[in-house]
């Protein structure tokens, strides 16, 4: 029907595999480790429940219970009506290459498939839009001033659009990041965010010293996108602190 | 590998920093999810291309 329902865990396998089989849950589950999408979507409850579009956008986030059946409706629109897994007999091969990140060669398939096939024309729809999504948001995110967002995206996703009408677009955007002296600077002081932000903090010490390397890596930053997110992991380097001090 | 869902990629900023606006209209982030289980498809890029919803649960 056009959507699919996942489980996601931020425990382990040693103590989920066995709920799991004690309840007889059947619906689809995944792990995240560490975390990482609850905290990246600011989930501090559970449950909680995320609605995600056919484009990978959130339409909504709460508690299940308050999830409608109009949402739902409203998320399965454009859904296509053939999911990936299913893509078998003449759709094998643009599968092979969608999930390899080949939309040229997934599209240029996809399209001699439509002459005969209606799943031809569904799936050629449905990856020229992800392309030109893709491309605007990683636009967005540099005009934002993400511009690590920006480059780790364009970069990834050039190789799979060559020969694309968007190809243009994502040469311009990996240009000008390579070329700005501003966003080169954003750049490298947001790669290096990520690793200060990776670090383990186990005592007051740890906070310390990541404190001690934002405040530096923030000089030159006030007032930017980038200054703005080293400000936002300094706040929650020092909440941890504050817990830990007692 | 399928960059829009849950992607696997080096880190984005988004995930060191706690989300605390409004999440609706943002794009997914791209985090990746393992050990896909009980599902037609085996992994989420599979998932591509429909409506999906995610339920964070845990045992306890």
């Amino acid at each position: 029907m056009g959507l699919s329902i996942v489980g996601v865990t931020s425990e382990g396998e040693s103590q989920t595999e066995p709920w799991v089989e004690s309840k007889g849950a059947r619906y689809a589950y995944a792990y995240d480790r560490g975390g990482k999408l609850q905290k990246a979507l600011g989930v501090s409850g559970i449950p909680n429940a995320v609605l995600v579009d056919p484009s990978g956008t959130i339409l909504w986030q709460g508690h299940p219970s308050s999830l409608t059946n109009a949402l739902v409706e409203e998320a399965i629109k454009g859904s296509i009506t053939t999911p990936v897994y299913e893509w078998g007999g003449s759709a094998k091969g643009i599968k092979k290459a969608f999930l390899k990140g080949n939309f040229a060669k997934a599209l240029k398939e996809a399209d001699k498939l439509a002459e005969d096939e209606e799943l031809g024309t569904e799936i050629g729809v449905m990856l020229r839009k992800m392309v030109a999504d893709r491309v605007a948001s990683y636009e967005a995110d540099l005009e934002r001033g993400d511009v690590l967002k920006a480059y780790d995206g364009a970069k990834a996703l050039a190789s799979g659009i060559k020969g694309l009408p968007e190809e243009e677009r994502i040469s311009a955007l990996l240009k000008a990041i390579s070329k700005d002296k501003a966003h080169k600077a954003a750049l490298k002081a947001q790669t290096k965010l990520i690793e200060i932000s990776a670090l383990e903090l186990r005592r007051k010490k740890d906070c310390d010293e990541s404190i001690k390397q934002l405040e530096k890596l923030m000089k030159g930053f006030e007032g930017t996108r980038t200054g703005d997110l080293i400000g936002e992991v300094l706040k929650s380097v020092q909440v941890k602190k504050g817990k830990m001090a007692r | 590998m399928i960059r829009n869902l849950l992607l696997a990629s080096a880190m984005t900023l988004g995930l060191c920093a706690p989300v605390l606006a409004d999440n609706v209209g943002k794009p997914l982030p791209a985090v990746e999810l393992e050990g896909l289980t009980q599902s037609p498809a085996s992994s989420f890029d599979e998932l591509a291309g429909r409506a999906l919803l995610i339920e964070f649960f845990a045992y306890w």
